[in-house]
C-alpha cells in the first residue's frame, strides 16, 4: 500500500469553498491542496463541522467548488462519476432492491451471465454470502456497509471515497470493517481517501493521515504512519501516534 | 389487509347490519324510507341475476358495472396520466413547480361539483362529462402525493445513482420513481376512491346507464331497496378497485412490492 514512488492520482490545487447562508458567503475549505498516489490509503481527520464531508462531496463531484480544482488522473472533475465513488456514512442502499441488486446496480445493462458472475464474486468478496436475496431494511449496520462496499467496488473506481462509514457501527464490527477494507485494498492495490474523526482508526488503517483544521480551514498537518502492518493497536509506536493526532485535532 | 384481519373489519358491517335488522322487524321506521335487509337482498339478487325484463330493474347490474367501471377508469387513467409525470416533475425541478403551481392551486380550489354545469355544456351528457369529472377530481391528489414523494427523495440517493454511472433520465426510472412508489401508491389510492365518488355525481345528471344512474332513477320510482343496492354496490366495487389497483402496482413494480 505505501506506493511511494507512483505518480499523483488524485491533486487537489487551491480548493476554496464557501456555503451561501442567509445571503452571506460561509467559508468552510479555504485553499487547499494535496495530492494523493495511486494506491495510497490517506485519511482525512478533522472535528466535527470542519468541512471533511464537504471536501469529500467535492471530489464525488456533487458540489462545485467556488474556487480552485480537483483533478484525477490530470482530468478536472466536473460531475459525479465511477470512477470516484463513495461510501456514505449514513444507509444510502436502494431500499427497494435486494443485496444482490443494489451490488449489481452499477453494472446497468450489461450482458446477463458476465454481470451474474462479478456480482457473485463481490457478494463473496465482502463476505455477503448467503445474503443476496435479502432487502436492505432486514441487514444490520455492518452488513449493510458491507453491501456499499461492494456496490461500488464493482465499478472498480480509480479512487474510492469514505466518509466516516465505521462511524455508526460497534467497536467490534468497526474492526472487523476495518480488516476487511484493508485486505480489499491490498489485494485491489485501491486508493482511498478516507474521513474519519476517530483518531485510532486513522492510525489503524491509514498511510498518511491529513488534520483539517476548523479555525483555519485548511491542512493543518500532514502525519505520515509509517507503521508495519497488520498493525499492533497495543503497539508503543501505535499509541504515540494517536497521542500525537490527538494533540493535533485538540490544538486552538 | 391480512386474511386474519378480515373477521375483525366485518365485526362493524355486521353491527350496523343487525341493528338495521332490528329497526326494520320492530317498525321503528316506515319500510319505503328504510326496506328491511331481506328485501334489500332481493332487489340485489333480481337487479344482479334475473334475466332482463322481469321487474324493471332485472339483470342490469352487469351493463351497468360496465359502463360505469368503464368511466371510471378511463377518467382515473387520465388524472394517473397527467398526475404522476406532472407532480414529480414539479416536485424535483424548482422552475416547473412554480410555473404549475399557481395554475394547479387555483384549479383545485375549485369544488369538483362546480365543473359539472360547465362539463354538461362543453360535452353534453354521456360518458365525456362523467370522464371529464372523474379525471378532474381525481388528478389533485395523485399530483400532490407524487409531488410530495419526488420531493422528499433524500439527495444522498440520486448521488449514489449519479456515482454509480446513471444519468440524469435514466435516473429518473432507476432511483427517483422506486423512491417516491409508496407516495405515488397512496395519491393513486386516493385518486380511485374521489373517482368513484364524482362518478356517481356525473351519473346522477341523467345518462341511461351506470350505477349512479340506477339510483337516480330508483328515487324518482320511489324504489328505496334499489338505491340501496346500488349504494352496497359501489361500496363494494369501490373496495374492489382500491385492492386490484395495489395488486396491480405490487405485480409490475418491485419497489410497490418492497417498501410496504
Ligand atoms: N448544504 C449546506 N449549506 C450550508 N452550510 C452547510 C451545508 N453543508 C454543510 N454546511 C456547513 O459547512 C460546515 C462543514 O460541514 P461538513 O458537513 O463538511 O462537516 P464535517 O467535517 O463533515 O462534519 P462531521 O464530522 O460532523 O460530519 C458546517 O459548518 C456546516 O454547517
Ligand atoms: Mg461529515
Amino acid at each position: 500500500m505505501t506506493v511511494n514512488n507512483s505518480p499523483a492520482l488524485l491533486e487537489i490545487v487551491n480548493l476554496s469553498h464557501s456555503y451561501s447562508r442567509n445571503g452571506g458567503a460561509e467559508p468552510v475549505l479555504r485553499r487547499i491542496s494535496l495530492s494523493i498516489r495511486a494506491g495510497e490509503l490517506v485519511c482525512l481527520i478533522g472535528r466535527s463541522g470542519c468541512g471533511k464531508s464537504t471536501l469529500l462531496k467535492i471530489v464525488a463531484g456533487f458540489l462545485a467548488p467556488t474556487q480552485g480544482q480537483c483533478l484525477l488522473a490530470g482530468k478536472r472533475i466536473v460531475k459525479p462519476g465511477p470512477d470516484r465513488c463513495v461510501v456514505f456514512q449514513e444507509d444510502a442502499l436502494f431500499p427497494w432492491l435486494t443485496v444482490r441488486e443494489n451490488i449489481a446496480f452499477g453494472l446497468g445493462g450489461s450482458s446477463g451471465t458476465q454481470r451474474r458472475l462479478e456480482t457473485e464474486r463481490l457478494i463473496d468478496l465482502v463476505g455477503l454470502e448467503g445474503y443476496g436475496d435479502y432487502l436492505p431494511r432486514t441487514l444490520s449496520g455492518g452488513m449493510k456497509q458491507r453491501v456499499a462496499l461492494a456496490r461500488v467496488l464493482i465499478r472498480s473506481p480509480q479512487i474510492l471515497l469514505m466518509d466516516e462509514p465505521f462511524g455508526a457501527l460497534d467497536a467490534q464490527t468497526r474492526e472487523e470493517m476495518q480488516e476487511l477494507l484493508l485486505r480489499l485494498a491490498q489485494k485491489r492495490n485501491q486508493t482511498i481517501l478516507f474521513v474519519t474523526h476517530d483518531v485510532q482508526e486513522a492510525v489503524t488503517i491509514a498511510d498518511r493521515a491529513l488534520v483539517l483544521d476548523r479555525d483555519s480551514e485548511q491542512i493543518g498537518a500532514t502525519v505520515p504512519i509509517a507503521l508495519p502492518r497488520p498493525r499492533n493497536r497495543s503497539s508503543h509506536d501505535f499509541q504515540d501516534l494517536c497521542a500525537r493526532l490527538h494533540a493535533l485535532l485538540r490544538q486552538p | 389487509m391480512h386474511a386474519k384481519d378480515i373477521p375483525l373489519s366485518l365485526l362493524i358491517p355486521l353491527i350496523a347490519l343487525a341493528a338495521w335488522q332490528a329497526t326494520s322487524a320492530f317498525g321503528m321506521v316506515p319500510t319505503y324510507l328504510l326496506p328491511p335487509p331481506a328485501a334489500v337482498w332481493e332487489a340485489g339478487l333480481r337487479y344482479i341475476f334475473a334475466a332482463a325484463g322481469q321487474g324493471p330493474y332485472a339483470g342490469r347490474f352487469w351493463s351497468d358495472l360496465a359502463a360505469s367501471l368503464t368511466r371510471v377508469l378511463l377518467g382515473f387513467s387520465l388524472a394517473a396520466a397527467l398526475g404522476v409525470p406532472l407532480g414529480v416533475v414539479s416536485g424535483r425541478m424548482a422552475l416547473a413547480h412554480r410555473l404549475t403551481a399557481g395554475a394547479i392551486g387555483g384549479l383545485r380550489a375549485v369544488p369538483g361539483i362546480c365543473w359539472l354545469p360547465l362539463a354538461m355544456i362543453w360535452f353534453g351528457i354521456g360518458v365525456k362529462t362523467t370522464v371529464f369529472l372523474v379525471a378532474m377530481a381525481a388528478f389533485f391528489p395523485i399530483y400532490q402525493n407524487a409531488l410530495t414523494g419526488a420531493r422528499l427523495v433524500a439527495p444522498i440517493y440520486c448521488q449514489a445513482g449519479a456515482m454509480l454511472g446513471v444519468g440524469r433520465l435514466r435516473g429518473v426510472f432507476a432511483v427517483l420513481l422506486p423512491m417516491a412508489m409508496p407516495n405515488i401508491i397512496a395519491g393513486l389510492r386516493l385518486g380511485m376512491g374521489v373517482s368513484w365518488a364524482y362518478l356517481v355525481l356525473g351519473e346522477l345528471t341523467g345518462v341511461p346507464d351506470g350505477l349512479g344512474a340506477v339510483i337516480m332513477d330508483a328515487r324518482m320510482l320511489g324504489q328505496t331497496d334499489v338505491i340501496l343496492v346500488g349504494v352496497l354496490l359501489i361500496a363494494l366495487i369501490g373496495r374492489l378497485c382500491d385492492l386490484a389497483l395495489v395488486a396491480l402496482m405490487r405485480l409490475c413494480f418491485k419497489s410497490a412490492r418492497r417498501q410496504s
